[in-house]
């Protein structure tokens, strides 16, 4: 059975810097494992059930919106989950997620917002390492990194994964969606229920 | 060009398009079925007219992005590159100015919604809020979560009011104010105090009554009011770094105090902190000494909320006292996250041996859950599951 309240929304923003894999972790996520190399994304709605029930995902995306701030703004409102994503390869977006997406979050839209921090372009690991580029891999983000990071934001959870080969996309939504129920105690005894049923 | 000009128009007058679907969204029992009905029947009710509102804004920088990698597959000989070049660039600049302009309509609008009886405005329309509009100071949708979250701002400053203040005020509420006129003027009044004081430097003082000017409603509503509940100004959190221009502490430090006005942020400040040891000492003593009572409800928000880590100079600004006395956080300062890392491993065997490990280990913590609890938190199965992997 498939579970489903009205008013089970919860909208979804994927926040980071330009060109860290934000645009195609949502593409490979809405289109099933088929991402395709192109850089926009419409804000879309996608049923996504888990479990035994399905929770509706608005999703955002603020590509192109990352030097303008007001347009961010509007994008905020009414959010209810972020995923912060990184680039693995690159160290400073780790940065940036700590500097200026956490903090700009929080003040958006509250102390307590439930995010997960997640690293895009994981794929890019594995191949640096392979090709013995250590120059490249000096600016590789470590595990033990963002696992700091989380612990001092309180992140729900953090994880790696590669649109490309569609690796971890999926889990990205389901953990930012139970952090989202996490925080909702009427939601959460509904859909704990219909899980455990 | 006209089409960007078009755009514009659209820009400059969206945060009033908003603001008067708030309104008549509160006021007409009629104007909320028709939404609800349109929407209903483009079966998309769970998106919000908010949204396809705002689509159009953030197709433009979409274009942008289009163009730009069109750019990069296009050689230079081609005819069509400086056309290109110069497009880019012109939807650069104009998005530029859209920004600008947003950001100057919604201080405008924020320095309406800043005085009690826009904020109250804001607040009676969330319930229909998370259907059909944005609400820009989003008292969310349970009363549980308005506690937790009613001083987000957007932006500049803006008045903590807890729960009780806006239900007495809602009492006081006459029916004329809702009259979308007087609200325009109200905003119009308004901008032009605001376009002073943006341009003015940062340390200039804000003078306490300022929104009293010429609304003989709203001041007599300021006068109702109870004088208890103290009107504070959160200080401008910062945006971008900790120690970036924002920084709240700076601001503290170059405002210059005026007697017979509220008082400066410098004294709020201190307050506040004072305000925060002593909570402190009260919440250690509790946890320590006299076991505190504290029913269920309170321990479940205990373990929901995440108390932010001290960080520097601004974590005590973060803090809001009554948001502690509110939800009651424990003080630890860490709360580990749950952990879960994603093993990369290359090989499709070792992915398939996961999921299936995955999938056994779900089913166990399902056993565990109905045997154990029947409130199994998803937190500790999520734990599990990826610690086994």
């Amino acid at each position: 059975m498939a579970a489903r309240s009205p008013f089970a929304r919860c909208k979804i923003v994927v926040v980071g810097d330009q060109f860290c894999g934000k645009t195609l972790l949502l593409n490979s996520f809405v289109n099933k494992g088929k991402g395709h190399e192109f850089a926009i994304f419409e804000s879309c709605v996608v049923d996504f059930d888990l479990g035994s029930s399905t929770i509706t995902l608005s999703l955002h995306d603020i590509s192109g919106q990352e030097d303008y701030e007001s347009m961010r703004n509007l994008t905020y409102a009414d959010a209810d989950a972020f995923v912060v994503c990184y680039d693995v390869s690159k160290r400073e977006t780790l940065k940036n997620a700590e500097f200026k997406w956490l903090p700009e979050i929080r003040s958006k839209c509250g102390e307590d917002i439930p995010f997960i921090l997640v690293g895009c372009k994981a794929d890019l690991r594995q191949i640096l390492h392979n090709n013995d580029l250590h120059k490249k891999a000096l600016d590789l983000v470590s595990i033990k990194e963002v696992e700091r990071l989380a612990a001092r934001f309180g992140a729900y959870a953090f994880f790696e994964c590669s649109a490309k080969y569609g690796r971890n996309v999926r889990q990205v939504f389901e953990a930012s969606t139970k952090a989202w129920l996490d925080t909702r105690e009427d939601l959460y005894a509904y859909f704990t229920e219909g899980l455990y049923c | 060009k006209d089409l960007l000009q078009c755009y514009s128009d659209y820009v400059t007058d969206f945060p009033h398009s908003i603001e008067m679907i708030n309104q008549w969204s509160k006021q007409s029992h009629k104007f909320r079925k028709f939404l609800k009905k349109q929407l209903s029947e483009l079966n998309c009710s769970n998106v919000g007219l908010a949204t396809y509102l705002l689509a159009p804004l953030q197709r433009i920088p979409k274009y942008v992005l289009l163009l730009k990698q069109l750019l990069k597959y296009t050689t230079e000989d081609n005819p069509d590159y400086y056309y290109m070049q110069t497009a880019v660039q012109g939807l650069n600049e104009f998005i530029n100015n859209m920004n600008t302009a947003i950001q100057e309509a919604f201080k405008v609008l924020n320095s309406s919604t800043q005085s009690p009886p826009k904020k109250i405005e804001s607040s009676g329309s969330h319930e229909f809020s998370s259907n059909s509009s944005i609400d820009l100071h989003k008292l969310s949708h349970s009363s549980t979560a308005l506690s937790t979250s009613s001083h987000k701002d957007s932006g500049i400053h803006s008045t903590v009011l807890s729960i009780d203040d806006l239900e007495v005020d809602l009492e006081l509420l006459p029916d004329d104010d809702s009259d979308p006129n007087t609200g325009y003027q109200y905003i119009d009044a308004n901008a032009q105090y605001m376009t002073n004081n943006l341009t003015a430097e940062p340390h200039m003082n804000i003078p306490y009554n300022h929104f009293g000017g010429g609304d003989p409603v709203h001041e007599a509503r300021t006068e109702m009011k109870p004088s208890t509940t103290p009107r504070k100004i959160v200080t401008k959190k910062p945006s971008f770094g900790i120690y970036g221009n924002n920084d709240p502490v700076n601001h503290a430090r170059y405002e210059p105090t005026r007697a017979g006005q509220m008082p400066s942020r410098v004294e709020q400040f201190t307050q506040r902190k004072k305000q925060e040891q002593l909570e402190l000492q009260q919440l250690e003593l509790s946890r320590h000494g006299s076991s505190p009572i504290l029913d269920a409800a309170a321990l479940e928000r205990q373990r929901l909320c995440r108390t932010p880590i001290p960080m520097g100079s601004t974590s005590s600004l973060n803090y809001d006292p009554a948001l502690l006395q509110r939800s009651s956080t424990p003080l630890d300062g860490f709360i580990k996250p749950q952990v879960i890392t994603s093993v990369w491993e290359d090989d499709v065997e070792n992915t398939k041996k996961n999921k299936s490990r995955i999938q056994r280990s779900k089913q166990k913590n399902y056993e565990v859950g109905e045997k154990s609890a029947k409130k199994p938190s998803l937190k500790n199965s999520l734990r599990t599951m990826f610690f086994k992997k």
